[in-house]
């Protein structure tokens, strides 16, 4: 799901990054006081899960190819503004070692999977929690998924419309919406699958070590 | 022959090659191409995806096309060294760098020197195709970026937890 460099247009990288900074900001403010010494140990073996799970490709149906993300699971252990930190090291980290994702992607890719799919994962799981505890924490990685990937698929599938040349030629990514969005929804609608019964796995493991509420 | 039967003749001798002229004739010529293969990270080819192939600073693409099942784009550079790759797919996979023809493949005209095993050139053998592979930023095996991102990782974390465990309370 990572966009890599040059698949993007200035107009969309630029206000990424202007808005990327600014929630980094956010998310960092008062980082002291929300972590501390025994927290740091299991947010570090954590997001190091979430490394690996990115850099796990998983061959899908139609030669393409794809990975879970663990951003769900960050969310659910600790919070929103720590989650969205620890995966944009994650998407650094792959982006300068791996080439996954680009490095002018960053702040989108940050964005959709980071932020959004954090705040996916929170709101979700805050809604079906009361119905099933269980069932909670699956929905809430697959829609946190999904909307991730949504959001990227978007930000791909506006590339033609906004950066092309006089001739209507796509300057930087050729398809549109209405490929983007079956292209990238469809294989993450089966790793979701996959990743919401990961993540409901290390739940599980992580309320019987008493690590959340 | 009566006039009519001239003008005739003349037309169809005039609109025959013309007529010709619709036809897609076809070559082929040994040569020298370059090959570029792409493959996603687990080594599977980037099979039967959109490229276009554009020398370095010009608009219009000399070459646009699809890889073949292996992953892979021939297409003669000529003197051209600098060019520009973009192949995507429509998930979002791809690249769009700028790749650099390797010296060897400039000069169509010396590879039947080098054929010629005869030939008293004190210049090393030269390849008829040199793969170039699309590496990441990074040309280490995959185990060893991995390692070094866990390290960075762990690292980082770890000199936050003696920051914390030292810090004035």
């Amino acid at each position: 799901m990572h966009i890599p460099d040059g698949f993007l247009s200035p107009q969309t990288y630029l206000p990424a990054a202007a808005l990327a900074v600014g929630a980094w900001a956010w998310a960092g403010r008062h980082l002291r006081s929300r972590l501390d010494e025994t927290l740091i140990p299991r947010l570090a073996l954590l997001t190091a899960l979430a490394y690996g799970l990115g850099l796990v490709m998983l061959p899908l149906p139609g030669g393409t190819s794809g990975h879970a993300l663990g951003v769900a699971l960050l969310t659910l252990l600790f919070g929103l503004r720590l989650a969205f930190l620890a995966y944009s090291g994650v998407l650094l980290l792959q982006a300068l070692l791996f080439g996954a994702g680009g490095l002018t992607a960053l702040p989108v890719n940050a964005l959709a999977m980071g932020l959004a799919g954090s705040a996916t994962a929170i709101l979700t799981f805050k809604l079906l929690r009361p119905l099933n505890e269980s069932i909670a924490v699956l929905a809430t990685a697959w829609v946190s998924v999904m909307v991730s990937g949504v959001l990227v698929a978007l930000a791909l599938g506006i590339q033609p419309l906004i950066a092309h040349q006089p001739d209507g030629t796509p300057l930087f990514f050729p398809f549109g919406l209405a490929i983007t969005l079956p292209a990238v929804l469809l294989p993450h609608a089966l790793i979701g699958i996959g990743e919401a019964a990961l993540t409901l796995l290390v739940w599980r493991y992580a309320k019987s070590r008493k690590w959340i509420a | 022959m009566n006039t009519l039967m001239k003008k005739l003749l003349l037309l169809v001798c005039v609109w025959t090659p013309l007529a010709q002229a619709h036809a897609v004739d076809h070559r082929i010529e040994v040569s020298t191409a370059a090959i570029i293969t792409l493959n996603y990270a687990n080594e599977r080819p980037f099979a039967h995806k959109q490229y276009t192939l554009t020398p370095a600073g010009q608009n219009k693409p000399m070459q646009v096309g699809e890889t073949d099942a292996q992953g892979r784009i021939a297409f003669v550079p000529g003197e051209l060294r600098h060019w520009r790759l973009k192949a995507s797919s429509a998930d979002g996979h791809g690249v769009n760098r700028e790749i650099i023809v390797p010296a060897p493949l400039q000069s169509e005209t010396a590879l039947p020197a080098t054929a010629a095993s005869t030939s008293d050139s004190p210049s090393p053998p030269m390849q008829a195709i040199v793969p170039t592979r699309l590496s990441p930023p990074c040309d280490q095996p995959v185990w060893l970026r991995a390692s070094i991102g866990l390290a960075l990782m762990f690292g980082l974390f770890g000199l936050y937890q003696i920051f914390l465990r030292h810090r004035p309370r």
